[in-house]
């Protein structure tokens, strides 16, 4: 009873923040996709299981090696170390990104209200959401760089510097590791439900506030803790990207892991350094510092925090990833439609949000279910030896190729298509008839990707996402397990739950997408 | 080493058969002359699903029983419709893809491009679905 009220109250406050009479604004975000057609979502699937046993085959045949992954340090060339190096470069990217925040909170507040005219709906959840998601899968983690709440902090601290030398903007507290990355797991299912659940996730005045109350939870948490600390543990886009900027092939690596005592964040070195430890890099001197090209997709072997809260977290993200699709098939719309009919007497106006809501909450749920029988399975195969909640921690990060090909498989057309939106909403960001580069005229080309060229884009992406996460899978194997034999056969229960997860993937991309 | 290179191998067959299959799959159909007609009783319309191909020349009427607007989302054709009247649409089918028709009663005044938002009581009449020719 009592959280019908406090659900109650939250929707009210939406419902106000709601101008009168758009409850759905069609021109943003509207889809145009056909599903891909029953002869290649089979044949996908036939080629995805095919050729797994084709990836267990070489690594049954292959020597066991221990040989540590391709690198080239792209610093060996002079410009790349100059541009890398380079504080103005840096200064103005970082500027760059401050000043898109602050457009993206002024627009959101101030401008048309109409999510097709304002410049925040479409930077937030098309270009930054969808967009930075992939250029960080790949290109490298340069969130690092970008983040705007790191940034503003940072330069906040600088001033507080020339008033009190050599103190930070830091009460002190030290963050209890015990609590891992569970804040990170909290706000991530705030913003799943803001972005999958809430009727208002395509208003700019919401989506400005939103952006103002997680700027100040962040920089309160900033304060607290420190910068590193909470960018570690409680920023859950840098957790987020991070988890990303594995399958990248870039990475920043300290190749002296003298750095990684004296590191705030607790960065798990490895022989020859840490990778992606922010902290480190900035103390690290120039010969320390390594920007490696590597192979796609290999930084998700690395040994990381094994905790079960960063488990918890990858779930949630492969689970809502999947669950946003699988909100738009027709069997859901039905399953939906039938609930709300027996649920409408309870719940009344509120019905659609309960449900929705509770089908969010229960995706993750789902998947750590299905995940840990499956985990069972791959202990019981490969002789009992390593604990569960460990081995579903190792190989969760394996299912993050599955995940971001469905990501790519769902949204490319998305990107391409809203993501032309950019260039009028450029010369116009907030809707008051502005022309400031000349291209407020221009209007999205639907044409430009067509229906052939998506669904072999999206099955192919799926499919391959599905073969890299088999190889990676058994290379984290290999590094578990003592035994050859028992890493191999430990394999084959995980081999069933890609399948799973890459059958039920093309499954959604071959509905057609219901409102 | 050895692994790494049959990932690259498998990788390479993998993006190797997406291309073929993609070049085989680019045959055409003789364009058409195609008819739909649409009738919208009480919120409710009679033909849910309109499916075209590519590059078919698509003729589309519809009739209410009240006053309002209908819209071809995509190709945004939008057309004033009162009862006992008939609206008309003619247009070659350029874009593939799925395209609501949707109807709403007749109380928006602001104007319309295909970047707008509507108010409410607007519904969904019908889907063109324009398959690859």
């Amino acid at each position: 009873m009592k959280s019908s009220i406090w659900l109650s109250t939250f929707a009210a406050v939406l419902v106000w923040m709601v101008p009168s009479g758009l409850a759905y604004a069609h021109g943003f975000g509207e889809r145009y996709d056909l599903p891909v057609p029953l002869e290649y979502y089979l044949l996908g699937s036939a080629a995805a299981i095919l050729l797994s046993f084709v990836v267990i085959g070489a690594f049954v045949r292959a020597r066991p090696e221990q040989v540590p992954y391709w690198r080239w340090n792209l610093l060996d060339v002079k410009l790349a170390a100059w541009v890398i190096s380079s504080n103005s470069i840096k200064h103005t990217i970082q500027l760059i990104s401050a000043l898109s925040m602050f457009l993206v909170i002024a627009t959101g507040m101030l401008g048309n209200q109409n999510p097709g005219m304002n410049l925040a709906p479409t930077f937030v959840w098309v270009i930054w959401w969808v967009g930075l998601v992939f250029a960080i899968a790949a290109i490298g983690n340069f969130w690092l760089l970008v983040n705007p709440w790191s940034i503003l902090f940072e330069w906040g601290e600088y001033c507080y510097g020339y008033f009190k030398p050599g103190r930070r903007v830091w009460f002190g507290y030290d963050y209890p590791r015990s609590l891992g990355v569970w804040p990170s797991l909290g706000f991530f299912m705030c913003f799943a439900w803001f972005e999958n659940v809430s009727p208002g996730a395509s208003l700019p005045s919401v989506i400005s506030a939103m952006v103002i109350a997680y700027s100040v939870i962040t920089w309160a948490g900033m304060v607290f803790f420190g910068r590193e600390i909470w960018l570690c543990y409680g920023e859950v886009f840098s957790v987020i990207f991070g988890f990303f900027a594995r399958l990248a092939p870039t990475e920043l690596r300290v190749a002296n892991t003298s750095y990684c005592g004296k590191c705030l964040v607790g960065c798990n070195p490895q022989g020859t350094g840490c990778i992606n430890c922010h902290p480190c890099w900035l103390m690290a001197d120039e010969a320390s510092r390594q920007l490696n090209m590597r192979p796609f997709a290999i930084g998700l072997i690395e040994q990381g925090d094994e905790s079960s809260s960063r488990l918890a977290l990858v779930v949630a993200v492969l689970a809502t990833v999947t669950f946003d699709g699988f909100k738009e098939t027709p069997i859901w719309v039905g399953i939906n439609g039938d609930l709300w009919s027996q649920l409408h007497r309870v719940f009344e106006d509120n019905t659609s949000l309960m449900i929705d809501t509770v089908s969010l909450l229960f995706a993750p749920v789902m998947f750590i279910v299905l995940f840990t029988f499956f985990s069972i399975l791959m202990s019981w195969t490969s002789g009992g030896q390593a604990g569960i909640i460990r081995l579903m921690a190792v190989f969760a990060y394996s299912l993050l190729p599955i995940a971001l090909a469905y990501h790519v498989a769902h949204f490319l057309t998305l990107l391409v298509i809203q993501g032309q939106l950019i260039i009028p909403l450029a010369s116009d960001p907030f809707g008051y008839d502005w022309d400031l580069f000349g291209t407020s005229g221009y209007r999205v080309n639907i044409g430009l990707i067509d229906a052939r060229f998506a669904w072999f884009l999206g099955v192919s992406a799926i499919v391959l996402g599905h073969i890299v996460a088999v190889y990676i899978a058994h290379m984290i194997a290999l590094r578990v397990f003592d035994n050859r034999q028992q890493a191999i056969r430990s394999q084959y229960p995980m081999l069933g739950l890609m399948v799973l997860y890459t059958v039920v993937s093309l499954w959604i991309i071959a509905q057609p997408m219901v409102e | 080493m050895q692994l790494f290179v049959t990932m690259i191998k498998v990788v390479f067959i993998t993006a190797a058969m997406s291309v073929v299959l993609f070049a085989l799959a680019c045959g055409g159909s003789e364009p058409k002359n195609i008819y739909f007609n649409i009738r919208v009783t009480e919120g409710h319309s009679d033909l849910p699903e309109m499916l075209a191909n590519k590059s078919d020349t698509i003729f589309i009427k519809i009739t209410a029983d009240t006053e309002g607007k209908v819209h071809l989302h995509g190709y945004d054709i939008e057309l004033d419709i009162q009862p006992g009247t008939v609206a008309s649409m003619e247009f070659e089918g350029v874009l593939e893809g799925r395209f609501n028709l949707t109807f709403h009663g007749d109380q928006i005044g602001d104007s319309h491009d295909s970047n707008d938002g509507h108010g409410g009581n607007e519904i969904i009449v019908s889907t063109l679905v324009v398959n690859p020719g």
